[in-house]
């Protein structure tokens, strides 16, 4: 238990503190706030666990969490619970529901990581890494969810420009450009509608543009100093749709204002920084990847999500970690928190096994 | 690898860099949003709670009479709806149960209104009585009971000139409900609703509530008694006489406070029209006034010096101004004194004291008396007169504006000049108002007497109030003497002036003023009655009026002679 930073355990308790805040105001109660300690209490829980082993022991069972992913993804299509049209959820006996896509990004991260960290020649590990993408990246794509797709292909595109010569990212890079004429294709109409909003939200201000306008008039009510849990009149009315999960920095933003949105920004830099810190101090390869994973998945959801919530990235269905409701992702959270600690902790001994 | 240890490096680096820009923008897009372009947020965040509250109308302040007799006031009664689909079964029997005795409705009624699963209104006018016993019944959800009130008017028509009327949305739009408006209206409140962009249209709980708070009130200097009574004894003259229309003001001679204004014909309150008929003629009416005006053209000369209380005159039954020949209603021959022209009224006499006065004289007298300007009574539509400026006139026009012909007046500036004289010669403002109270009860004005100008001095105003008494008198007019009493007087019976035809010899006003007791007066009542069929004389029509509306105040004031 030493061996977890005090100063991580209090961003991330800082972080679902700012979280509770804004869901007391969202639901006017303590529903939501209840159920997300449970999840909080369980990820503290998870990362605790994974302090007593060592990450490389994962190598063992890379392929067996690589295809217990799978299944569940692949079961979302005939047993999956559809909310908003999409079908992301797996119920477990009527008690509670998981969203198999959160594990697959984690699923994702060690996979690719293991792959790219053994000695194969460079292409090789670039056709293995691409190859195990698809599988996942087409199953929840069809689901459909546009945003963890493209939280799990940038994992991929950011692990291969890590371990492998640039080349290989530029290339990808040139396939994404060579792609962009399919677009249209490859993007359901509505898909492209948020696009085009995102450069205009004023079009269609009652339909796509609705999210984008409200959640901005929110977060710009808010001011330097906030509204206060009290005043925060669009928040607590619902003006914004689905604030508790993609839209809840516009909540922090109209209750806790620019202070508040400073230190969620804040709070996240801490956090990636220590991403950046145990790449930096791991000798171990495996290890080295893992972190730029986790990295990754962390930047580019906090990333896309505040951008959206202020209008600069198209709308898409991503969590903003810690601060959004839902358990999967809380738990997914918490599990590539668990590993970064740990690949912490397991730096020094590293030359002992490889 | 050698360098594969520089290669992570670099690539750490340039990792920072990604972060530190991507966090950048971030950091620069907040800014804009939460600091710079805050105004224009917020100004698209209120227009959103269009629908989020609804208005709490607050209660009109009452009006009073100065004896504290209410005149105008809001009667309160709620509208009933009810929503069963958002109530639970046990509150439906409870329903069901205590609903037909409060509203006395049937048992079957009810049972058909809880199978209605939107807000239905029951009942439009529930007492306070009804509305606490159904908030007994203790239904949490589905239930609104909406406050609203009717203005009633219990003097309806007696009063209506003055008062006024308010219109459908509560706001004044005659009167003193209109001059004092802001401070009877009281302050709206509001009821805010939880609503959720899901579902706009059905307010949920109320969230919070700002109370709504009722109006000031305001009361008014005059006396409803006296209201009421002059009122019947115009009435009566006018419906004896045929005449078109007639106002009567009573005003308290040392203070200005208006005791009664009385208009006819007045209109209902409940149903006002914007015609002619809903304005108060006391004070929007200007009319050439005749003879009336006598007393102040004799004060303005007394006090020039242009004339002296024992002056004589002489009326040969015309006079000749340049070139015009004007007639005196009567050939009086020789004139001995002031008092003996008053009572006479004769018009040659004062055309003589007029071109003695001259023109400017005149009407800088006529202004400082009040003339041509409003006399700031706080009632809405005040007129201010007409005096001719002193070059678009001459000899003739200064003649004619001797016996009051040629400058129009209204009938409450024409009454507070002729209080003056009664008062020493010290014009007191006209004022309608006694208290106004504001919604906390606190008195925010309080009536005192206000001083507007001594127009002539003491010695002045006795000797023009002493041949003012002289015109009420055995061989003056007669039909206004009151046994036991002086009384001061004077009468007018001015030409209407036809458009385009000049003077009408058979279409009149009828004026009086009297000061009563005429020694040292305390009330001064002014009568105007407008256009008979058969022309005749003020003396026959407003001083019988004057008399019978005088005898009452002696008696209900206690006038002591």
């Amino acid at each position: 238990m030493k061996r977890i930073p005090l100063w991580l355990i209090f961003v991330i308790l800082f972080l679902v503190l700012i979280s509770f805040s804004a869901l007391y105001v969202i639901d006017g109660g303590f529903k939501n706030i209840i159920r997300e300690s449970i999840y909080v209490l369980l990820g503290f829980a998870i990362v605790f666990c994974i302090t007593f082993f060592d990450f490389r022991v994962l190598k063992y069972f890379v392929w067996f969490i690589y295809s217990i992913s799978l299944v569940l993804l692949l079961s979302l299509l005939f047993i999956g619970i559809s909310i908003h049209a999409s079908t992301r959820w797996i119920s477990f006996f009527g008690l509670f529901t998981i969203q198999p896509s959160e594990f697959a990004k984690i699923s994702m991260i060690v996979t690719l990581s293991y792959v790219l960290s053994q000695n194969d020649s460079q292409f090789k590990k670039f056709v293995y890494a691409s190859l195990l993408l698809f599988p996942y990246a087409i199953l929840i794509y069809i689901q459909p969810d546009m945003g963890t797709t493209l939280v799990i292909v940038f994992i991929y595109f950011y692990l291969i420009l890590i371990a492998l010569p640039v080349k290989y990212a530029m290339s990808l890079v040139g396939c994404g450009v060579a792609l962009i004429p399919l677009g249209s294709k490859i993007l359901q109409p509505y898909q492209i509608e948020r696009i085009v909003t995102l450069f205009d939200p004023g079009r269609d201000p009652l339909g796509a543009g609705y999210n984008v306008i409200q959640s901005m008039i929110a977060i710009g009510s808010g001011g330097v100093t906030g509204r206060g849990i009290a005043g925060s009149t669009m928040t607590k009315m619902k003006f914004v749709p689905v604030q508790y999960a993609d839209f809840i920095f516009s909540a922090v933003g109209e209750i806790w204002g620019f202070i508040g949105g400073i230190t969620v920004i804040a709070l996240y830099v801490l956090l990636l920084i220590y991403f950046v810190r145990t790449f930096k101090v791991t000798e171990n390869i495996f290890g080295k990847l893992l972190a730029s994973g986790i990295f990754a998945m962390f930047l580019f959801q906090i990333f896309i999500n505040i951008g959206m919530c202020m209008g600069i990235m198209p709308v898409t269905g991503i969590p903003l970690p810690f601060l959004s409701i839902g358990g999967s992702s809380t738990v997914a959270n918490f599990i590539a928190i668990g590993l970064a600690v740990n690949i912490n902790i397991f730096k020094d001994e590293m030359r002992i096994f490889v | 690898m050698k360098n594969r240890e520089d290669i992570f490096r670099l690539r750490t680096a340039f990792t920072f860099i990604f972060l530190a820009l991507i966090f950048i923008a971030i950091f620069v897009r907040l800014i804009f949003v939460q600091v710079v372009d805050r105004p224009r947020y917020l100004s698209e965040l209120l227009p959103q709670f269009d629908y989020g509250y609804d208005i709490l109308n607050a209660e009109r302040g009452e009006i009073f009479d100065r004896n504290g007799v209410v005149a105008a006031y809001d009667i309160v009664s709620y509208q009933l709806d009810l929503n069963p689909s958002l109530m639970s079964e046990e509150e439906h029997e409870r329903l069901l149960e205590n609903l037909p005795g409060i509203l006395n409705i049937k048992k079957e009624k009810v049972e058909q209104i809880l199978k209605v699963d939107h807000y239905l209104m029951v009942d439009a006018s529930i007492s306070e009585d009804q509305k606490l016993k159904i908030e007994e019944i203790g239904i949490r959800n589905g239930i609104t009971l909406t406050k609203k009130s009717e203005r009633v008017y219990p003097f309806g028509e007696v009063l209506a000139p003055v008062i006024g009327f308010t219109g459908t949305e509560g706001k004044g739009l005659a009167g003193i409900e209109f001059s004092f408006n802001s401070e009877l209206e009281g302050k709206k409140g509001r009821v805010f609703y939880n609503i959720s962009s899901t579902k706009p249209l059905t307010p949920g709980k109320p969230s919070y509530e700002v109370e709504a708070k009722k109006g000031g009130s305001v009361t008014l200097t005059l006396d409803s008694n006296i209201q009421y009574e002059v009122q019947k004894m115009l009435i009566n003259t006018i419906k004896k006489t045929e005449a078109k229309a007639g106002v009567v003001i009573v005003v308290d001679v040392k203070t200005g406070e208006i005791l009664a204004m009385v208009n006819y014909p007045s209109f209902d309150p409940y149903s006002p029209t914007t015609s002619f008929t809903s304005l108060n003629r006391a004070v929007y009416w200007n009319y050439e006034p005749g003879s009336i005006l006598k007393p102040i053209v004799a004060a303005a000369a007394l006090s020039e010096g242009t004339l002296n209380s024992s002056d004589e005159f002489y009326c040969p039954g015309t006079i000749k101004v340049r070139d015009r020949i004007i007639s005196c209603w009567q050939t009086h021959g020789k004139e001995k004194g002031l008092n003996e022209i008053m009572k006479d009224s004769c018009d040659v006499s004062f055309v003589t004291i007029g071109l003695n006065l001259g023109k400017e004289k005149m009407l800088d007298n006529f202004k400082r008396f009040g003339f041509g300007r409003g006399t700031g009574i706080e009632l809405p539509g005040e007129e201010s007169g007409i005096v001719p400026s002193p070059s678009s006139i001459g000899d003739v026009e200064v003649a004619t504006m001797s016996f009051g012909q040629g400058i129009a007046v209204t009938p409450l500036q024409l009454a507070t000049a002729l209080c003056a004289i009664g008062n020493d010669g010290i014009e007191m403002k006209p004022s309608i108002i006694k208290e106004v109270k504001d919604s906390d009860g606190q008195v925010v004005y309080s009536f005192k007497p206000v001083i507007k100008q001594a127009v002539v001095s003491e010695k002045v105003a006795e000797t023009v109030l002493e041949s003012m008494r002289a015109v009420v008198s055995k061989d003056g007019v007669y039909q206004a003497i009151i046994d036991g009493y002086s009384i001061a007087g004077k009468t007018g019976t001015a030409q209407k002036l036809q458009p385009g035809k000049g003077y009408s010899k058979d279409k009149l006003i009828y004026s009086f003023f009297g000061l009563v007791p005429g020694n040292d007066p305390e009330v001064g009542v002014l009568v105007v009655v407008d256009e008979t069929p058969n022309p005749t004389y003020s003396l026959n029509i407003t001083a019988p009026l004057f008399r019978e509306i005088a005898l009452y105040l002696i008696k209900y004031l206690r006038i002591q002679p």
